[in-house]
């Protein structure tokens, strides 16, 4: 069920939409991302980021849980129904280890604590890409 | 063995005596006993001195009687004499008769009453006037009149002092019967004098005393009672065990302060760490990314520099890490952790730098434990700070070592010990606070056993510390062993 964005992209390029309120972190991480030819949109606002996401699938979903108006635990839970190929890493303060843990019974790929490096967020996102393209694999087999 | 027996039942007695003597209860007993046989014998004497009272009345009477009989011998003795009366003497005869037989009858008293020289005195006076009586018969010569009045009044004389003096006996034996309530009194009144100093010796000073110092624990003075003087067992008993409790009360108070401290210490820091999480985590993913960007077009120095901002900005993400280790009260993973596994990976941990301090270390883990119950990466973290603490107070070629070993109660105590420089007193209620620390800038950061108290905690364990200056530092953990065949099946939270 690949959607049409999806058929345009080259194959390792991959769609990812960054939420986070401290708007550093996604500005820093969409440069760093974007230097490794992927698609970076960054919200500050997760009311703003979920009408993107009923708009547009997309690969990868980078989301802090604790926000303003909805927080991402809600929007895991809409990405989640809508399109549950999406690959949701959470980002979380230290102390919220069990919200994370809760995050990822719902559905998350992984989660990563703050403060975190980078590298370790080019890491998670490498693993993602894997497990897309296998299930890629997987489903173009099938068809 | 008999002669043991006797000695111990002697033993024995001279102890029952001495509690009775130091008790208040033995006390009041002894004078109560003591008042018992005194009024008991006083009763006796009184009993005896009302009868010997009714016996001298009636022996007084009889007295009485032999003076009137006397006199009515002088009587017919003065018929006699003035009208020449033969039949007066006939007549006095039968009163002569009663007068010997009184006399007989009063004979031991009247020696009791004078010597018995002064009685016989009396029965010779009696007899030679009875011969004069007697004489005054028909052909016999007549008696000399003067020395018949004089012999009656000898007679009389003598009934007449028998008699005041058998009265002065039964006033003397009145006053005695009159003394003996004064007896009883005094008797009373000593034994109110001695309940009265016992219950005051005994009971009111030392309760007064206890009074004082149980005040000054409402100020939080927990010093003991001390009594100075002699102290009944009851007292002593109550002290000890008010000294008991004060001590347990202490502890419990100080056990209270130190966790609501910790606790009050945990909200503030993890206020702080929160609120430093985020700029750090911003500054940390800047620099990173500037370097990522501009590295290529910045020269040796420039690229020191951004160097310099990530470590720094590395090392304030450790200390907000165990700002939040400290802090933290959510829960982690806990599943059966095998106490000797336990140690031996994290001494692996830190292997290189007990090697490189030239610092020996050893283990004694006891055999067959069973597994705690706890996550196993925290775990480790305790160990890790208890040991880099235990390297950095052991100059080289000391040792430190980590035992393991079954303790009642469901728990498994392991000691951390080194041979280093030890903690000073001051310093040992202040070392779990984080922050804490002896070291110098860039030493320490004090947050290492803060995150060890705070794991620990959060374990349903306890760690304590002791320590001698100059001769080294333990640890000591409990840590709860696992319960239930539910706990050691898997993981759960805690
Ligand atoms: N094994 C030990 N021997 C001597 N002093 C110790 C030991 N462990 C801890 N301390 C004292 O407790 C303080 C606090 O320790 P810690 O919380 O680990 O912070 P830090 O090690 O960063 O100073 C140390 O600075 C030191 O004075
Ligand atoms: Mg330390």
């Amino acid at each position: 069920m690949a959607g049409p964005d999806l058929n345009v992209s080259k194959e390792d390029e991959l769609e990812i939409l960054i939420l986070d309120d401290e708007s550093i972190v996604g500005q820093r991480l969409k440069t760093a991302l974007e230097k490794d030819g992927h698609h970076v949109e960054v919200f500050i606002r997760s009311r703003l980021a979920a009408a993107r996401l009923e708009q547009k699938e997309f690969d990868i979903l980078i989301t802090d849980i604790l926000m303003e108006e909805l927080d991402g635990m809600q929007i895991l839970e809409k990405v989640m129904s809508k399109s549950p190929r999406t690959k949701v890493i959470v980002i979380t303060g230290y102390a919220t280890m069990d919200l994370a843990r809760e995050s990822s019974l719902k559905g998350a790929f992984d989660f990563i604590a703050k403060p975190f490096r980078v590298g370790t967020m080019r890491d998670k996102v490498a693993q993602a890409a894997k497990v897309l393209e296998k299930e890629r694999a997987a489903s173009a087999q099938a068809n | 063995m008999t002669i043991g027996l006797r000695q111990h039942s002697q033993e024995f007695k001279s102890s029952l005596i001495g509690t009775l003597l130091v008790s208040i209860k033995g006390q009041i007993f002894i004078v109560f006993a003591l008042t018992l046989i005194t009024v008991c014998a006083l009763t006796t004497l009184n009993f005896w001195n009302i009868s010997t009272l009714r016996q001298h009345l009636l022996i007084e009477d009889r007295y009485y009687d032999l003076l009137s009989n006397v006199l009515e011998v002088r009587r017919y003795e003065k018929n006699y004499l003035l009208y020449k009366d033969p039949s007066a003497i006939r007549e006095a005869k039968g009163y002569l008769d009663k007068i010997d037989s009184m006399v007989k009858e009063l004979s031991a008293d009247m020696a009791s009453l004078t010597d018995k020289g002064t009685a016989k005195d009396f029965l010779g006076v009696l007899g030679s006037y009875k011969q004069t009586h007697g004489r005054d018969r028909p052909g016999v010569k007549a008696v000399d009149p003067d020395r018949f009045r004089h012999q009656g009044k000898e007679l009389t004389d003598s009934a007449m002092t028998f008699l005041r003096l058998k009265q002065s006996a039964t006033r003397k034996a009145v006053r005695r019967v009159s003394v003996l309530p004064l007896a009883f009194l005094g008797a009373f009144f000593m034994l109110m004098l001695l309940v009265i100093k016992l219950v005051s010796m005994g009971l009111l000073r030392p309760l007064k005393e206890l009074q004082a110092t149980i005040r000054n624990v409402a100020r939080g003075d927990y010093s003991p009672a001390d009594f100075k003087g002699p102290v009944t067992a009851e007292i002593r008993g109550f002290m000890e065990a008010y000294n008991r409790a004060v001590v347990e009360l202490e502890a419990n108070q100080e056990h209270l302060l130190q966790a609501r401290k910790m606790a009050a210490l945990g909200t503030f820091t993890a206020g702080i760490a929160h609120e430093l999480n985020n700029p750090l985590n911003n500054i940390s993913l800047t620099a990173e990314v500037f370097l990522d960007q501009y590295s290529d077009r910045m020269d040796e120095e420039e690229r020191a520099l951004i160097d310099d901002v990530l470590t720094q900005s590395d090392r304030a993400c450790g200390i907000v890490r165990n700002l939040l280790d400290f802090s933290r009260t959510d829960h982690t993973l806990r599943s059966a952790v095998e106490p000797g596994e336990l140690v031996r990976s994290t001494v692996a941990l830190v292997n290189n730098q007990i090697r490189l301090a030239g610092i020996r270390l050893e283990l004694a883990i006891a055999d067959g434990l069973p597994p705690v119950y706890g996550n196993l990466r925290t775990l480790q973290q305790v160990f890790m700070n208890l040991l880099l603490n235990a390297l950095a107070a052991t100059p080289a070629g000391g040792s430190t070592s980590i035992e393991a070993e079954l303790d009642t109660s469901g728990f498994v105590r392991f000691k951390v010990r080194d041979t280093g420089a030890g903690i000073e007193p001051e310093s040992l209620e202040h070392i779990f606070e984080p922050f804490f620390t002896t070291k110098g800038v860039g030493q320490g950061t004090g947050l290492g056993l803060s995150v060890v108290y705070s794991i620990v905690k959060r374990h349903g364990g306890s760690i304590e510390v002791e320590s001698r200056l100059g001769s080294g530092t333990t640890f000591t953990l409990w840590l709860p062993i696992v319960a239930s065949r539910e706990q050691a099946a898997g993981e759960q939270p805690c």
